[in-house]
């Protein structure tokens, strides 16, 4: 593994309840630093198990996934429960947020669990608070009430973009985002996707960004299509 | 970490206000319930234990102990035989008898009993914690038809001192045979004791046996007596026979003794018992209704706690999208199992204190009007150890009952990954 890999996965397979036929199988994927991949295929293709195997949710049935130099799999569970916290923000497809949180109390969530979130940080002198409202800014929900908003009271495109932000907090190394555009209008997407990799490059975050939606490939450095990796 | 999870369990307690005050309330209730229903069988059988205290001996004629206790301490039934006054007298001529209580019953006044004694019941008899009797205004009778009333006659048929009452042959409410031509004037009136003296109407044995001068047969003869012949020549009022007797002795010791004396009295069969021993045997018969009320009580708690127990799985599955976000940020399967059981445990914490508020507080809000007009004191005492014991049972049950929905998140926490499969 080259020191700008972030996620390797080499010969992985899984299924279900020893089901025979693997729901996914990849030979060789590769996650660079700083890279925006976007990965599509059709819905049950296997782009959420992808997901759920590479925050280490789900174990492989075979193969080896390498994440920052680290096997995911041969730590314990509760090991890999912290190590993607520290070093992922995950964005989903919607009710991304904790409706009895706020939505200050929803995006520094992740520095609540991590202590390696909140020392980026404080790395970069900035207190949670003024940083929360720093990435609100950046991603276009400039009203400076809505850091204490219940999060009910918010559009599902401000809700997206507060996911976005507690994604990011903290800059983890890696973005997996999980179709979080869909819930969204043509336009809203475009400019969603824009502030998100503005504020992905700044961190030099990798983005892993799985979708349908081919309109977006030309948006990313680099496309990969499930169904490549199909065993048909 | 615990507290990160407290902190997230009290929002989300926060956020489901109605449904969660809802169980609280529900668990409060049964709280209410159970307590109450112990604090009350504890003090009603301390209460009943001393209805009757400082007395050694009962003596009546022979027949069931506890129908000894019955009539004699409380009133009720009647009793299959007479004691003589000869035997009466005999017994507390004894010298180790220090004082002696005659009762004799038999007639009423609108449905309270007319007990027949002597001004000595004023002096010896005692209740609850070697309580005397006392007056709430007036005083002992002297005269042959002198009455003094318990609180609750006074207070329900609403007399005042020197009003004139008249007795009634037999008990009933409604009886023909009255002693109309011989009213009793009212001396004296007592405090409330939370005894059957509160049901009494006290006269004096002159007096009893002068009502029924001419009523050999049960029913009143021709020739009419007049008060005043009787206050001046009360030869004629020698009590021939009485109901029981209660007996004080100088010497604790001599109890058991006395009692066998009593019992094998030769010229005429008697019957002594220590109204301590037969209380309890009493309180044995009633008690089991005690033990029904506690049960039905802890039945109410098994309901609030399955009332909660649905609520908190009716929500898990609107949880599980929240429960795959948490997942996201690094909560562990095991950090949602906590997250589920803490709230539960908060939610029984808060319903436990709530129903403790609502105890204590009604109970002193209603502890005044018990005790005016039932004599009954509550007394607010902490919990007792049963008591506390009935809490910590409350709170496991909590922890058992938010386990199921703990274990059920937790499985479906690791088949749900970071998305819901449905």
């Amino acid at each position: 593994m080259s020191s700008n890999t972030c996620i390797e996965i080499s010969n992985v397979e899984f299924s279900w309840n020893n089901q025979l036929q693997p729901l996914l199988s990849i030979e060789s994927l590769i996650l660079k630093k700083a890279e925006k991949l976007f990965i599509h295929g059709p819905s049950g293709c296997g782009k959420t198990t992808l997901l759920n195997l590479i925050s280490g949710v789900l174990k492989p049935s075979r193969g080896e996934i390498e994440v920052l130099g680290n096997n995911l799999f041969s730590e314990k569970q509760k090991l890999r429960d912290q190590f993607r916290v520290d070093h992922m923000g995950i964005i989903f497809q919607q009710f991304n947020l904790i409706p009895y949180l706020n939505v200050l109390e929803n995006i520094t969530l992740p520095c609540l669990f991590s202590t390696r979130r909140r020392e980026m940080l404080s790395i970069q002198k900035r207190n949670t608070f003024d940083e929360t409202s720093r990435l609100l800014d950046a991603l276009g929900l400039e009203d400076k009430d809505i850091i204490q908003k219940n999060v009910t009271q918010l559009s599902t495109g401000q809700q997206q973009r507060v996911a976005a932000a507690r994604a990011l907090i903290g800059s983890p190394e890696i973005i997996i985002a999980d179709e979080p555009t869909s819930a969204l209008d043509q336009d809203a997407k475009q400019g969603f996707l824009e502030l998100l990799f503005e504020e992905a490059n700044r961190t030099n975050s990798a983005l892993l960004f799985v979708s349908h939606d081919l309109t977006l490939t030309k948006l990313f450095d680099r496309s990969v299509s499930l169904n490549d990796y199909r065993i048909q | 970490m615990n507290t990160k999870i407290f902190l997230l369990a009290l929002k989300s307690l926060r956020f489901r206000k109605l449904t969660v005050s809802l169980s609280i309330f529900s668990l409060a209730i049964s709280v209410v319930l159970l307590l109450g229903v112990d604090i009350i069988r504890v003090q009603a059988k301390e209460k009943f234990a001393n209805t009757i205290s400082g007395t050694d001996l009962i003596v009546g004629s022979r027949s069931g102990s506890a129908q000894l206790l019955l009539y004699s301490v409380f009133h009720l039934g009647n009793a299959t035989n007479n004691v003589s006054w000869d035997s009466y007298n005999k017994i507390i001529k004894h010298p180790r008898v220090n004082w002696s209580i005659p009762i004799s019953l038999g007639d009423s006044h609108k449905g309270y009993r007319v007990v027949g004694t002597t001004s000595d019941i004023f002096k010896y008899y005692r209740y609850g914690k070697r309580t005397k009797l006392s007056f709430l205004s007036g005083e002992g009778f002297t005269e042959i038809f002198d009455v003094v009333l318990g609180a609750e006659v006074a207070k329900t048929l609403n007399y005042r001192l020197d009003d004139k009452i008249i007795l009634a042959h037999g008990m009933g409410n409604v009886s023909f045979a009255e002693h109309k031509n011989l009213p009793f004037t009212i001396t004296g009136i007592l405090k409330p004791t939370g005894t059957p003296i509160d049901r009494s109407v006290l006269i004096s044995l002159k007096g009893l046996e002068a009502v029924h001068i001419g009523w050999e047969q049960g029913v009143p003869s021709q020739q009419s007596i007049q008060a005043d012949n009787l206050k001046q020549d009360d030869s004629r009022l020698q009590t021939k026979s009485i109901t029981a007797f209660l007996l004080g002795l100088k010497n604790k010791h001599d109890i058991f003794s006395i009692q066998r004396g009593i019992n094998n009295y030769k010229s005429e069969p008697l019957l002594a018992i220590l109204p301590g021993i037969a209380l309890m045997e009493l309180w044995k018969v009633i008690g089991a209704i005690e033990k029904v009320m506690l049960i039905i009580a802890a039945l109410v708690v098994v309901t609030g706690l399955l009332g909660m127990l649905a609520i908190i799985l009716t929500n898990l599955n609107e949880r599980r999208r929240e429960i795959a976000v948490l997942r996201s940020v690094g909560a562990s399967p095991k950090t949602i199992f906590s997250l589920m059981v803490i709230e539960s445990e908060i939610l029984v914490i808060l319903g436990i204190l709530l129903g403790l508020i609502i105890l204590y507080a009604s109970l002193t809000l209603i502890n005044p009007f018990l005790f005016n007009t039932y004599g009954l004191n509550i007394e607010l005492n902490s919990p007792t150890k049963f008591q506390w014991l009935i809490l910590l049972t409350i709170i496991i049950g909590g922890l058992i009952a938010a386990i199921f929905p703990a274990i059920s998140a937790y499985r479906k926490t690791l088949q749900d990954g970071l998305t819901i499969r449905t």
